[in-house]
């Protein structure tokens, strides 16, 4: 059996991989934390054009562990040396003009249409999801967006419970 | 230059366990902040969970599949932070009813606020479920509640889940 007893982990470089506080418990360690983590909210509604892909509006931060979400353009950009597979999770609330219609949530990776999930909606408010897990390189952007069957003008509303869009790296997946 | 220790487990300064290998490379964690925990998995495995015509009711997912530090609590349906466990957490929840073209909303609670909600028109069986990162800190709970507006109460279906497990370093 072989036993090493330090407080901290350091590379060569002297970049902190594992600290202990002396008690067991690991305070931080870059390569094993499920960082980069954020989660963005809209501040108010927005408005959009029925049966077009739009993208959600998500322009305020919540959190945001390494700066990779932009609330100009609504993407988030994966960190240089945080390439990997990363859960996300977003909630759009929207209005739905006819029985019937569609809400759909969908993930844009570099501007390609990656996944989607839907629901069936009737007139009133309707809550669109889409929860999975991408797997992204470096400098890889990811967006979301919504499209609705319906071809009237529908509105996102910006309820924070509601409306929310936020993703985490898995650790070693 | 490369340097390499090869050591089975470490731990720190005063001994306490940090991980391990087995020798072959599979590495077991021991650490506190090191590990997706406190983690629970529950479900609602028995009938007698009433959902009230328009009333938000709290269900309560009564058998465990796992729960790591005995934070879910099966006969209140809480998830109660334990000491030292304050950070960010990930929830979902599904809850499943038979409630034709019934406006339901799934709602996660902490310490008896809404913060989260998911909504569905429910025609079937299918569920309804909410995700969610939440921060918390030591002695916060959070439940799962449910309002439907069909015109009868109905029955949580035993395809209802509540899941959650705390972020590490977020």
């Amino acid at each position: 059996m072989s036993i090493l007893k330090t407080n901290q982990i350091t590379d060569l470089g002297g970049n902190e991989l594992l600290t202990s506080n002396g008690s067991g418990v690991i305070s931080s360690g870059g390569a094993i934390t499920n960082t980069p983590a954020f989660r963005a909210r809209m501040s108010g509604n927005q408005s959009f054009t029925g049966n077009t892909n739009t993208k959600v509006n998500f322009n305020t931060v919540v959190y945001d562990t390494d700066s990779g979400y932009d609330t100009s353009n609504y993407r988030y950009t994966v960190p240089t040396g945080k390439g990997g597979k990363y859960w996300f999770y977003a909630s759009v609330m929207c209005s739905v003009s006819s029985n019937d219609h569609r809400v759909q949530v969908r993930y844009y990776v570099n501007g390609t249409e990656t996944i989607m999930q839907y629901v069936a909606g009737i007139t009133g408010k309707v809550m669109g999801r889409c929860d999975t897990a991408l797997t992204l390189s470096a400098s890889d952007y990811v967006e979301c967006y919504i499209l609705t069957d319906s071809t009237s003008s529908q509105t996102v509303d910006s309820d924070t419970k509601a409306s929310y869009w936020g993703g985490y790296k898995l650790i070693g997946a | 230059m490369t340097s390499i220790i090869k050591v089975n487990t470490y731990q720190d300064a005063n001994g306490n366990a940090l991980f391990s290998s087995d020798g072959s490379g599979n590495v077991t964690m021991s650490a506190n902040g090191a590990k997706n925990t406190p983690a629970f998995s529950a479900n609602r495995a028995n009938t007698g969970n009433t959902l009230t015509t328009n009333t938000a009711t709290k269900v309560i997912f009564d058998t465990e599949y796992y729960d790591t530090d005995s934070a879910y609590d099966t006969s209140n349906g809480r998830f109660t932070v334990p000491s030292g466990k304050a950070g960010k957490y990930f929830f979902c929840a599904t809850v499943a009813m038979n409630a034709n073209f019934a406006y339901v909303r799934i709602k996660l609670r902490k310490n008896g606020t809404d913060v989260f909600r998911g909504t569905a028109i429910r025609v079937d069986t299918s569920g309804t479920s909410v995700s969610a990162t939440i921060d918390l800190a030591v002695g916060d709970y959070v439940e799962v509640y449910v309002t439907q507006d069909s015109t009868n109460n109905v029955e949580v279906g035993d395809a209802s889940h509540f899941h959650g497990y705390k972020l590490i370093g977020a």
